[in-house]
């Protein structure tokens, strides 16, 4: 028996591992850095011993449990750190996925997308509720706050579905998330303005100098980064993260159905709207990874002359591009290469308000990959449908209804308000969400089940409410340092 | 040395690495890639097949899942995946499981590997390293500065 343990222990504790713990990171923010080795680890320190173990760390549930082994002794940190081990990692856990979900009927135009939508499935996400109350500036004799603004603007956070996987914000660098996302706490200086997977970004007003900061956040690993200040006003914001977990053969390597981390992966923070200084025209300011700089530009020289500039829904981020509607179409904004903008077509009867409708909503969202536009057509309190078209095939423009119901069917709806569309369930092609005066409804249009998920207090403007999905991706997504 | 039973099932002997004999069909010892292998590159027909990796208390284990798992067809499943829990359970201890997955890793037979991984993984889910350490009586190597230090780098971890 004393022999037997021996040798078990061995095994499970393999002493191959003399070397220290690799030098500690370098930037203040890289907390996990760790986690994402460079990719020059090499195999040829492993025994056969450690690969048994890493065949029993990929099958740990979580990047948690596996954080949590790295704790355990210095071998096993060494071989959890290896960029070979993170491979073995997330291609099991993708293929596992494949291989539960291989009856889903969803077609995708390339296989990255499939992989994407299936790995939602069975991945925890959460919906971040944000509110904006506008109330009366404080009376006109007080000294006017360094804001131009004429309404004092407190923005409310709060997760809608409460997660295990995502845990709140702990004071760093002298602001504390936990307080404005979880209980929702009066402050007026802390704006969540888009999210996409794990991370999200955010504008916290300084409060030496009035100016907005801007930071990228992980809202998994609270790794975060203060980014330099756009020079447009922003009407709209968001980002785009080159995919972080790839296909090994789309990038030439190994092939096989295996999974890598793109370690040299990109992302591009972007802000539509008013120059700071005034001159008149619409512009995009977008923030580049490589340079640390941003660069701007006007709009219009990106879409189509003469055409409209504005904004007619939020704005999501899908196949690595930033969609917003604009009254005829999507543009498709490509932050990477802004020559590659291009423009969904909607067919006229689909984007044509009919005769009798009182008030109509556009949104878009995006389900288990599929870009969806949401519509609402508000008639009267006994006459309102909400529908859900779904683009099947992004060249010719081909959108499928997917949903077409009479809300009314479904539930009361409340005199003077028309319902306002906000997104899509990210995994279950069913559920949407949408705004019922204070309400925030979760409804299944299949079985016509709902339920109201959230409350807006009664000063809140009845459109200034956001509900950003955020799906933890299988690996967390690393924030890049700014370039010096 | 070949031996034909009275239903025509091929035989073949296995000895571990301390001289224990098996005698088992050749479908069942199939179920090794290594072994198929072996078999299929001419190894078996004299004596036996010599397993240096496995001693004869791990193989007559490993023989067991692969007679079980050679006689059942799919729709059994059901039975069977409560078979091998019953299997696993049955190994005892992380050791005995860890001399397991040893032998299946040299004998190449994926099901096994698998089901020993995960049930290790299952074993470790959850638990604290300070648990971990007890419950696999692992020495924490790292000086409290280094343990301070992973763990303050991986504190969203444990929250």
């Amino acid at each position: 028996m004393n022999k037997r343990h021996k040798r078990g222990l061995q095994i499970l504790c393999s002493s191959s591992s003399s070397e220290s713990i690799p030098p500690p990171p370098s930037t203040i923010q890289s907390s996990i850095s760790s986690l994402f080795p460079p990719p020059s680890s090499d195999l040829s320190d492993f025994t056969v011993e450690d690969y048994m173990l890493m065949e029993v760390f990929c099958r740990l549930p979580s990047i948690q449990s596996l954080v949590q082994c790295m704790c355990v002794c210095k071998s096993w940190y060494r071989i959890i750190s290896t960029h070979f081990f993170v491979r073995q990692f997330i291609t099991h856990h993708i293929n596992l996925n494949l291989n539960l979900n291989l009856n889903i009927n969803t077609k995708q135009e390339d296989e990255d997308d499939i992989v994407l939508a299936t790995r939602y499935r069975n991945n925890p996400f959460n919906f971040i509720f944000g509110y904006i109350i506008s109330e009366r500036p404080i009376s006109t004799d007080q000294p006017r706050e360094p804001r131009s603004s004429f309404y004092r603007l407190t923005y409310h956070y709060k997760y809608v579905l409460p997660n295990k996987y995502l845990p709140f914000f702990q004071n760093k660098l002298g602001f504390d998330f936990s307080s404005y996302i979880s209980a929702g706490k009066k402050d007026d200086d802390f704006e969540i303005l888009a999210a996409f997977n794990d991370l999200v970004l955010c504008r916290i007003r300084n409060p030496d100098n009035g100016v907005p900061d801007l930071y990228l956040c992980n809202l998994l690993t609270k790794q975060w980064i203060a980014l330099p200040s756009p020079r447009v006003g922003g009407i709209n914001a968001g980002f785009v993260c080159e995919p972080h977990c790839v296909n090994d053969t789309t990038r030439g390597g190994g092939g096989g159905g295996a999974y890598t981390l793109n370690y040299q992966y990109r992302y591009r923070v972007v802000f539509v709207g008013m120059p700071l200084d005034r001159s008149a025209k619409l512009c995009v300011d977008i923030y580049s990874s490589e340079t640390g700089k941003w660069c701007i530009f006007p709009l219009a020289d990106v879409l189509h002359p003469g055409s409209r500039l504005g904004c007619g829904s939020n704005v999501v981020t899908w196949k690595g591009k930033l969609h917003w509607y604009r009254g005829e179409d999507i543009v498709a904004f490509d932050p990477f290469d802004t020559h590659n903008t291009c423009f969904i077509q909607i067919p006229p009867d689909i984007r044509n308000t009919p005769p009798g409708v009182k008030y109509f909503h556009n949104s878009l969202s995006v389900c288990l990959g599929f870009l969806r536009f949401m519509k609402i057509h508000y008639r009267k309190p006994s006459s309102c449908t909400l529908m859900v078209w779904e683009l099947k095939a992004c060249k010719s423009g081909k959108w499928s209804l997917e949903h077409n119901v009479n809300l009314t069917s479904l539930m009361k709806l409340p005199e003077n308000f028309a319902p306002l569309g906000l997104t899509s369930h990210p995994t279950d092609p069913n559920i949407i969400y949408f705004k019922d005066d204070r309400d925030i409804i979760c409804c299944n249009l299949k079985t016509g089940d709902w339920k109201s998920v959230a409350k807006t207090p009664s000063n809140v403007s009845y459109d200034a409410v956001r509900l950003l999905p955020v799906v933890l991706p299988l690996w967390p997504t690393p924030i890049l340092p700014v370039p010096s | 040395m070949s031996i034909t039973t009275e239903n025509n099932e091929k035989m073949i002997t296995l000895m571990s690495s301390d001289g224990e004999e098996f005698v088992v069909e050749e479908a069942v010892a199939a179920q090794s890639q290594t072994i198929k292998h072996l078999i299929e590159d001419g190894c078996s027909t004299e004596g036996s097949i010599p397993l240096p990796n496995v001693t004869g208390r791990v193989l007559s284990e490993v023989i067991q899942y692969c007679k079980k798992h050679s006689s059942s067809d799919d729709k059994e499943e059901k039975e069977l995946e409560a078979w091998d829990a019953e299997f696993v359970k049955a190994a005892d201890d992380h050791v005995a499981l860890t001399d397991l997955m040893m032998a299946a890793n040299f004998l190449d037979i994926k099901g096994l590997l698998d089901l020993v991984a995960q049930t290790l993984a299952n074993m470790i889910t959850g638990k604290s390293p300070e648990e971990v350490r007890r419950m696999w009586n692992i020495k924490n190597d790292f000086t409290p500065e280094e343990a301070e230090k992973v763990r303050k780098e991986n504190q969203w971890a444990f929250e």
